[in-house]
This record gives C-alpha cells, sequence and structure tokens, in this order.
C-alpha cells in the first residue's frame, strides 16, 4: 500500500551543478512508484559553473548515489585535492597550506598542537605543517595510497576533487535521466500560486506549457526565481564582513606539474584563484567593486595566467550572505538560490549537497508539516554562519597593513561567533566546535596559525607530561609523516595510470 | 608579558558525589601538572541518595581505573539496563527504555521508521522489544557486551545502581589515593581579592584557606551564591514538587533497571541495590500530604524533601566553579546527575585556566555547560509532557509549559518520528526515540525513505533481529548469578 500522502510530483527548477545533484539524490524516490521528478531548464539562460573545487565530503555524496570514484574523475577532468595553499593572505611574500586531515596525534587527553605551541616556543618542534601528510605530501606534488609499510596512525590521507563542474553537471544528467527523471528544456515565464496559502502549483514555460507540482526546488541559480521572486523570501546581506561581490573566470592552458591542491592566491583588492584538472587550469579573481573596476581586475588576471587563456574571461556579480530561510511553503532553495559565500574553501557545492540529504532526511509529505520545515531552516542557517565565520577569519586576521580593503577587514567588527572562538584561541590555543559545525579543529589550527594567530600560552597539561618522552613522540610521528608522503606517487603520475580523463563527447 | 602562574591550588568545597567525583577525575588526570587539591567537607548532602546513572559512566569509571566488580562490590550495586516505565499512559500500560542498541538501521533509514513502514502506522510494534537490553532485562539476566563488533552481544550498554554514600567513598579513596587533601569543616566566610575573586575561605573557627580557585559543590551553592545573587534560572514548576525516600531491605532477585511507576499523585522510582530496594516518591504536595506518603510508602522512616529543577546558566564565576547541586537540579528521570559531573570535570580540564583572569575560559564554559543542561532537562521533561494519564494533577503536568526545543523536537517527533540535531544530546538520538514511544507518542507517518523498502525483506529482517535479541539474551547469566560472582570476589567477564 501506499501511503496517500506521498507527494507525486517533485519539480526542480534549474539544471546547474544543483539541479542535477538534486535530481541524481532525489531518483531514489521514483522506486515507491508514485513521485515522479521533473526538471526544468533552459539553455539559453545558462549556468555559473564555474564551482571546480571541493571538500572532502563530496566523497559520501557520490558514494550515496554509487558513483565510481575513478570513473567519475575520468568523466570531469577531475584531479585530486589535498590541500589548499594561501599565499599572501597574512602578508604578501608569506605562504601557507590548509591541509585536509589532522596534524599529529594527541597523547594523554591533549591536542597535539598543543604540545606543538609548547616545543615550538623553544624550537623543538619542526613547522605545523610537517606533522600533516596531505600538506607534507603536496608540497611535493605528490597524492595516492600510502603503501602499506608507511602506514601508522599519523598518516591517513583524506582528499576531495577538482573537476570540471559543467562536465559534473552533465554527468549527474546522466545519472538521473537513466532513472527516471524527466528533463524539460526552456524557460520559466510565470509561477502560479495557490490563492489559499500562497503555495507554488505550477510554473508556466514560454511556451504556455504548465508544469504542476507538490513540491518544488529552486535551483535556479542567485536570482532564486521560486524562493525570491515569487515568494519573496528576503535576504541577509554579509558584504559588511566579506566585501568582495565580483568575480571574473577564465580558464588556461595548462603548465607545469600538476598541482593536489587549490591556489588562493591574495591581492590588494581580492584574491585569485587556480584549481588544476587535466585538461586546463580554471582560474578565476574574486574582488571587491569598491576597490577595483571590471577593466582592472580582467587585465590583473590575464596577467596572471599560468599559460595562454582559453576563451573569454566571464564577468560574475554576487551578493555574499544567504535566504532568510531556505525552506519556504512548498519551495526549497537549492544552490546559489539559497545564498552564497565565496569560494574561498571551497564550499558551495557541499552547501547544495547537505541541503540535498538534508532534504532527504526530512523529506515531506502533502502536509508539509512546519516543524521539519523550521528544522531543515534551523540547520541550514547554522550551516551558512559557521562557514561564513571561517572565511571571514581568513580576511580578518591579516597583515597586510596600508591597504584599505586588508585595513578595514583587519579592524571590522566581527561576528560574536567568531569573537568568541579567537579570544579563546589567543589565550592558549584552545578552539571548542559549535554544533555539528563543517570545518574540524584541525582546519581552524590551520589556518589560525598559518594566518599568524598565536596563542600567548598552550594548555597547562601540557607541563604534566615529561619533556623528552614528548619530543620523541613529536620526532617520531614527524619522521613517519615524511617517510609516508615521500612514498607517494606524483599526483599527475597517479592520474595518469588509474583515471586518465576520457575526451568529452564532441557535440554532435 | 610575564607568563602566567599555573593553578597552584585548587579548593572543592562539598563532599558528596559532585565534589568527589570531580576530585576523583582531576586529580587521576592531572598526575604531573596538578595543582594541589583538597576537599572541604562542608554541607552534609539533604538526603541519604542513590545512584542510578547513564552508560557513560562506564567511561568515567575507566578514566578513574575503576573496575566494574569493585564500583558493584563496593556500593551494594547493580547493572542498569534502562528504565522501566508503568502505568504512565494509562493504568496497566508498561513499556522499557533499553540502553544501547535497538535494532539496525538500513543506511538513512533508522530502524523505528522500518517498524513504522511495516504497521502503515495503524499498529504499534514495541521498538524496545528489538533491544538486547530489553529481553535481557524481561529476564533479569545481565552480561557486558562483548567487544567483537559482529556479536549481537556487542549492541548491549549499561549504567549502574550504587549506594551514594558508600560510592562517595569510593570516589574519596581515589582521590586520597591521587594525593588530595582533606579538610574536615565547614566553609564560612569569603574572602576576596581586589580583583572580584575569592582569596580565600574562611572554616569555623576564622582561619582562612586560601586557593588559586575554587569549586563549589556545596548542596546549597553557598560559596556561588555570593558571587552570582540571583543567578539560578528555575523550571517552569510541575505540580510535583516534593520527594519521600525510603530504603528498605529485601531479598530475592535484584532486577537490572530502575523502575519508574506512575500513581494518581506523582511517581515511584524503585531503585533495586542487592539486599535492598531504594524508593524515591516525587509527588504534588496539593494532593497528597506527608502523612499520605508516609502510608503510601508503608514506613515511619521517610526523608522528606522539596523538590525543584533548574540550573545556574553561569556555573563558572570569576575563580569559583559551580557543580552538582550547586549548578543544576534535574527530575531524577534524566538519571544525568553523574553523567554532568564527569562532563564539568572533562570541560573544565579541556579549559584548565591559569591563576589569573579567566574570563574567556568561563564564558565558553557556561555556553557549552548551558546546552548540555537544556538538553539533559527537556528529557525529563518528555515524559512529564507526553504522560496520557487522567488525573488532573498529571493533566496539569502536560499544559506545564516546556523549553521551544523540546517543543520542537516533539512536534517534529508526532510527524514522521524525526529527531531534532542539537549540540549535545546526553541521551543518544536512539533513547530519544525510544523515549517519545515508551509515554506513546506515535508519529503520524513514517519516513518517506522507508517507503522504498520492500515490505517482504523487511518483515524478514525485523523479525530475525528480534529472533537474535531473544536468542542472545538467553545465553546470558542471570544478573543475580553475575552478582553473586561478583560478591564472591571474582569479577565481570
Ligand atoms: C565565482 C564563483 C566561483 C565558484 N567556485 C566554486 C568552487 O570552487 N567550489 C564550489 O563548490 N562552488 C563554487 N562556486 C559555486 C558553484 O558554481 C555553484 O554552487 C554551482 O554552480 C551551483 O550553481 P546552481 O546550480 O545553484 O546555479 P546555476 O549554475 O546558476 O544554475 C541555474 C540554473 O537555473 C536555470 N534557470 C534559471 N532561471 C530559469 C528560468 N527562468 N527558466 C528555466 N531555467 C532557469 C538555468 O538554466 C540553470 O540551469 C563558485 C561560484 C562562483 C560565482
Amino acid at each position: 500500500m501506499i501511503d496517500p500522502k506521498t507527494l507525486r510530483n517533485v519539480v526542480i527548477v534549474g539544471g546547474g551543478s544543483a539541479g542535477w545533484m538534486t535530481a541524481a539524490a532525489l531518483s531514489r524516490l521514483i522506486g515507491n512508484g508514485v513521485t515522479t521528478i521533473t526538471l526544468v531548464e533552459s539553455e539559453q539562460i545558462g549556468i555559473v559553473g564555474v564551482g571546480e573545487a571541493t571538500i572532502p565530503p563530496i566523497r559520501h555524496f557520490n558514494e550515496l548515489l554509487g558513483l565510481d570514484e575513478r570513473d567519475f574523475i575520468r568523466t570531469t577532468q577531475g584531479t585530486f585535492k589535498a590541500a589548499i595553499e594561501f599565499v599572501g593572505w597574512t602578508r604578501p611574500g608569506h605562504r601557507y597550506m590548509h591541509p585536509f586531515g589532522s596534524f599529529g596525534a594527541d597523547m594523554n587527553g591533549v591536542k597535539f598542537h598543543q604540545y606543538w605551541l609548547k616545543f615550538r616556543g623553544v624550537g623543538k618542534a619542526a613547522p605545523f605543517g610537517e606533522y600533516n601528510i596531505c600538506e607534507t605530501a603536496a608540497n611535493e606534488n605528490r597524492f595516492g595510497p600510502v603503501p602499506r609499510d608507511k602506514q601508522t596512525p599519523v598518516s591517513g590521507v583524506h582528499w576531495a576533487y577538482h573537476f570540471d563542474a559543467a562536465l559534473y553537471a552533465r554527468y549527474l544528467r546522466g545519472y538521473a535521466e537513466a532513472r527516471g527523471v524527466t528533463r524539460r528544456e526552456g524557460r520559466v515565464v510565470n509561477v502560479h500560486q495557490r490563492s489559499e496559502d500562497g503555495f507554488i502549483e505550477a510554473v508556466e514555460m514560454e511556451d504556455g506549457r504548465r508544469i504542476e507540482g507538490e513540491l518544488f526546488i529552486d535551483c535556479s541559480g542567485f536570482r532564486g526565481l521560486l524562493i525570491e521572486d515569487t515568494l519573496k523570501t528576503g535576504y541577509e546581506d554579509w558584504t559588511h564582513w566579506l566585501p568582495c561581490n565580483r568575480a571574473i573566470a577564465v580558464s588556461s592552458e595548462s603548465a607545469g606539474e600538476l598541482t593536489p591542491f587549490t591556489r588562493a592566491t591574495a591581492h590588494d583588492a581580492g584574491w585569485q584563484w587556480r584549481i588544476p584538472l587535466q585538461h586546463r587550469i580554471g582560474s578565476g579573481f574574486v574582488y571587491s567593486a569598491d576597490y577595483l573596476s571590471e577593466d582592472e581586475a580582467t587585465q590583473f588576471l590575464l596577467d596572471n595566467l599560468d599559460g595562454r587563456p582559453l576563451g573569454d574571461p566571464k564577468p560574475l556579480r554576487f551578493t555574499t550572505g544567504r535566504r532568510n530561510k531556505a525552506w519556504v511553503k512548498n519551495c526549497v532553495a537549492i544552490g546559489l538560490s539559497s545564498g552564497f559565500l565565496e569560494p574561498l574553501e571551497s564550499t558551495s557545492i557541499h552547501i547544495a549537497q547537505t541541503g540535498i540529504s538534508r532534504l532527504m532526511a526530512l523529506f515531506p509529505d502533502r502536509d508539509f508539516d512546519p516543524a521539519g520545515i523550521e528544522e531543515y531552516n534551523r540547520q541550514t542557517e547554522l550551516l551558512f554562519r559557521h562557514i561564513r565565520d571561517f572565511i571571514v577569519l581568513h580576511y580578518h586576521a591579516n597583515e597586510r597593513h596600508g591597504v584599505p580593503l586588508w585595513d578595514r577587514c583587519r579592524n571590522m567588527d566581527i561576528p560574536d561567533t567568531l569573537r568568541r572562538k579567537l579570544d579563546l584561541f589567543r589565550l592558549k590555543g584552545r578552539l571548542f566546535r559549535y554544533e555539528d559545525e563543517l570545518f574540524a579543529e584541525p582546519s581552524w589550527h590551520a589556518v589560525l596559525l598559518g594566518q599568524n594567530v598565536m596563542p600567548q600560552g598552550y594548555d597547562p597539561l601540557v607541563d604534566a607530561a615529561p619533556e623528552d618522552r614528548i619530543e620523541d613522540a613529536l620526532g617520531q610521528m614527524h619522521a613517519a609523516v615524511k617517510a609516508a608522503a615521500s612514498a607517494m606517487p606524483k599526483h599527475g603520475d597517479f592520474i595518469r595510470q588509474h583515471c586518465p580523463a576520457t575526451p568529452a563527447p564532441q557535440p554532435v | 608579558m610575564t607568563a602566567p602562574r599555573p593553578l597552584s591550588s585548587l579548593l572543592i568545597a562539598g563532599g558528596g558525589p559532585a565534589g568527589w567525583g570531580f576530585a576523583a577525575l582531576l586529580s587521576q588526570r592531572l598526575q604531573g601538572a596538578a595543582p594541589e587539591i583538597s576537599v572541604m567537607e562542608t554541607g552534609a548532602p539533604t538526603i541519604p541518595d542513590i545512584v542510578s546513572t547513564l552508560p557513560s559512566i562506564r567511561t568515567f569509571h575507566a578514566a578513574l581505573g575503576l573496575a566494574d566488580a569493585d564500583a558493584i562490590r563496593r556500593c551494594s550495586g547493580s547493572f542498569k539496563l534502562g528504565e522501566r516505565f508503568e502505568d504512565f499512559s494509562g493504568a496497566g500500560s508498561s513499556a522499557f527504555l533499553p540502553y544501547g542498541e535497538i535494532g539496525a538501521g538500513i543506511g538513512p533509514v533508522r530502524f523505528h521508521q522500518q517498524l513504522a513502514r511495516l504497521s502503515d502506522g495503524v499498529s504499534s510494534p514495541a521498538y524496545a522489544e528489538y533491544a538486547l537490553a530489553t529481553r535481557a532485562a524481561a529476564d533479569n539476566r545481565f552480561a557486558p557486551p562483548a567487544k567483537d563488533p559482529r556479536s549481537f552481544l556487542s549492541t548491549l550498554d549499561y549504567g549502574f545502581h550504587l549506594d551514594a554514600d558508600a560510592y562517595t567513598t569510593l570516589l574519596r579513596e581515589i582521590a586520597v589515593r591521587n594525593g588530595v587533601k582533606v579538610l574536615h569543616d565547614e566553609a564560612g566566610a569569603i574572602d576576596y581579592g581586589n580583583d572580584g575573586r575569592i582569596a580565600s575561605i574562611r572554616l569555623t573557627a576564622g582561619e582562612p584557606v586560601a586557593a588559586d580557585f575554587f569549586v563549589d559543590a556545596t548542596p546549597d551553592g553557598r560559596i556561588v551564591r555570593k558571587l552570582c545573587s540571583g543567578g539560578w534560572r528555575a523550571d517552569p514548576p510541575l505540580p510535583f514538587d516534593r520527594v519521600a525516600c525510603m530504603r528498605r531491605p529485601q531479598d530475592g532477585t535484584v532486577p537490572p533497571f530502575t523502575t519508574n511507576r506512575a500513581m494518581p499523585a506523582g511517581w515511584l522510582r524503585q531503585i533495586p541495590l542487592a539486599g535492598s530496594l531504594h524508593n524515591k516518591l516525587t509527588f504534588a504536595s496539593d494532593y497528597l500530604d506527608d502523612g499520605q506518603a508516609s502510608a503510601m510508602l508503608g514506613s515511619d522512616s521517610i526523608d522528606f524533601a522539596d523538590h525543584a529543577c533548574g540550573f545556574r546558566p553561569a556555573p563558572w564565576q570569576a575563580n569559583c566553579l559551580a557543580i552538582g547541586p550547586a549548578a543544576w537540579r534535574l527530575d531524577p528521570l534524566a538519571a544525568a546527575d553523574m553523567h554532568l559531573v564527569a562532563s564539568a570535570g572533562e570541560r573544565f580540564m579541556r579549559l584548565l585556566p591559569h591563576a589569573g583572569s579567566s574570563a574567556a575560559e568561563a564564558s565558553e564554559y557556561n555556553r557549552l555547560f548551558c546546552e548540555e543542561i537544556a538538553t539533559a532537562r527537556d528529557f525529563a521533561r518528555l515524559f512529564q509532557r507526553c504522560q496520557s494519564r487522567g488525573e488532573p494533577v498529571w493533566k496539569a503536568a502536560r499544559k506545564t509549559p516546556v523549553s521551544n526545543e523540546l517543543a520542537h523536537a516533539l512536534a517534529l517527533f508526532e510527524s514522521r518520528g524525526r529527531i531534532a540535531r542539537r549540540e549535545n544530546l546526553v541521551h543518544d538520538e536512539t533513547r530519544w526515540i525510544a523515549a517519545f514511544l515508551a509515554m506513546g507518542v506515535r508519529p503520524r507517518n513514517h519516513d518517506p525513505q522507508a517507503g522504498a523498502l520492500g515490505r517482504r525483506a523487511l518483515t524478514e529482517r525485523t523479525a530475525r533481529i528480534a529472533e537474535m535479541a531473544r536468542q542472545s539474551a538467553e545465553s546470558m547469566p542471570g544478573h543475580d548469578r553475575m552478582l553473586a560472582r561478583i560478591a564472591a570476589g571474582g569479577s565481570t567477564p
């Protein structure tokens, strides 16, 4: 028997990566025999399609769909990502890494970095990153499995991917269509709401067709066709904390060895990303229009590419912040329609994917119970705030004195939640994770220490352990990480051997 | 800049389970860096009490190096596989809230959703029956969980019932062995430093005892109160405003669980120890006077006390941290007192301050504490909110306001059996689900993801789990036999 409250028609508006990720994941529901899923997209409008760097949880999402990792890498021109390199954020000429995974190992119930703080103070510890396998290997452009005889508790490798977002969307489209998702091409020109309660009942296409649904997923990108244009949900603007509001994106020919990390290089008016794929390098410049014109930004980007540009630079505009509610009535916003945080920590695709998992976990029926909607919105808001704080930290903890954008960020009032974190960390290097926070302690440690936020002291418990024993332990961890890292293959070799790209099918 | 000075001395006022539990944990873990720790055994506990714990006590004992057998032997203890609720959903109703796992999820589809899918929301299969703890408890059996995660016997978890006085003595021994000093005296006046911090506490004779940091583990918060007047947040009062405690010798089978029996004007909590049964009646004084309560318990030697719940939102003030009854009073149904003491100790060590100002540490501690205490409180409140007895006093209990978080958690569960995420659940998701179901809350519908599971295979799978729970329980020894083995000097396997 089928539950009479089961939703019958789910309509996804938008076929960017958010739309097709949603369609792929929800296609599982079609198995119940009553639910249909329709995706509407307009080739004429097109997609943003520049999201190319990710964080490790994407692996869970792909696993949930049952994607084969190597097949996925081959089809999307993908490469592996083990870290982000931040160049010039602390001050010009400086660099640090934010690698995935943890640093060293905790001892006697005390965090590794606490011991490190003490021993570094007396010159008896190596640089922090040398206790992290991802960073150590990335610095040598190595990526791959650690050989069995070099595996130790401190050598667990964590990774995510770089890929061509348009190819990923196409890949997922094939997946979703094979599982029964219907695609409709065309532009939505009108949205119809039920008179009694404002629920959306149908979208109307340019040619007059109506597509009816009980649940609408708004994946229409920045403008939020349903969640904003129709439902007028409102937007919380965070530009006062994160002043960048423009981007220019362009690809270039590859040059040099294949790196297993994203690079983010700070500039007086913003920063530049560099994302290595198999067939090209994705680049872009994120900046604030308060400090730079579009022409200047474009020129800067073209002057700072690895190789020859491929195609024309593409300008984008955005407002950093989040939609007041991601779920209103029978409409759930997923992807850029739910809010935007600049790609400094590669989180947009992740935000969309958690939105999808959350929607699955709280999937509604025709009653649209308000408790489920409230829970969805509460969790979404928390996620946005956590990521925001982490990104604000990168701008705030800078020593780029005398540069207007950076002076402004250093001196601004930061969110309370971040203020508390910084206060506590500055004292004795302590950190407490907030509810379900995406970035775990090692990530905060990497960025805080990387940007020279040095605690005044360390945990008093550190002194309880005999110094010579700890010094030995630190030495062993350092050696183990080093040995494991240098036994890993070169990233380029690993890809060539296991998952070289199959050339994208030519359009017919 | 001069380096801050490490804490060199810590004075704990209050020698109950909270004070000594805290002292034992700190002295065990801080060896080497230790500030000198002293406990002032001030303020006798109001009523002789009992400790009925959550499974997390095992982590606490492991940190202390305390073996199960020693805890049981020294404290006339018994094992606790969960709590039974009788008559909460009307006379004759009975439900068990087991510890450990219940059934098994399939991918993202939790076990109770699978059951709901099979019943299509009509009948209500007893969720808890799929837990090993429920089956073992029904037969008065007990064995510690198997270590092999593939064995069904590994799904079990347990806490303890322990005599509070004996337990305090045991914790005290551990602490003293670790070098904690004991002061037998009452806390008197407080001397303040020029920065609003406590400099010393005077003994009865007027002699000052100085320390860098103070822990208020007194029954009434007599120290922290002086630093922060009005810092107590009372819960909206339930009609049950009084408790009566009494212990009766009892031979025969010792059940491995706590029983709560609802009655017209309150509820009786019975906690079995080896050789005795501890009775705690929590009742509404508007409906039952002390005399009637004595008559109900059938005894004259009863200790009475007023009962009100609440907590201190900022238990860390200047250089003083309040723990135990000085910082929280929870409904007994939360069973979380020792859990909170251990967690206060862990949190304090993670934030261990230097001798100077500790404002940043205090504010972080207080934030985390509030999250935790509110969840523990809400869990206990759930029973009062969701029971379905008809008497006016129980109706009034149902109407007593609850926190927004609990209201939301209930609405979410009622709609499709989902559990709201919270920073610190204290009781894990399984226990929240089991508690809602034990009180007769039935989700209107199941998770649509369960709808995609085939009925036939699902029916077979759940039947297999039930059978495994039954068989595994039958392979376990009797609880009495386990206690006898321990009493004879054996250890748990
Ligand atoms: C500068 C920049 C850099 C980024 N870098 C990263 C990164 O490194 N990592 C990362 O994870 N993410 C990154 N992102 C984010 C990433 O690009 C997006 O999360 C991702 O592209 C998802 O976008 P979307 O599907 O929500 O929207 P879009 O790609 O904009 O898709 C919108 C869809 O809606 C359809 N549509 C809109 N209006 C209508 C209509 N009226 N009728 C019919 N169809 C309509 C369009 O046709 C399109 O299919 C970046 C974003 C920007 C702006």
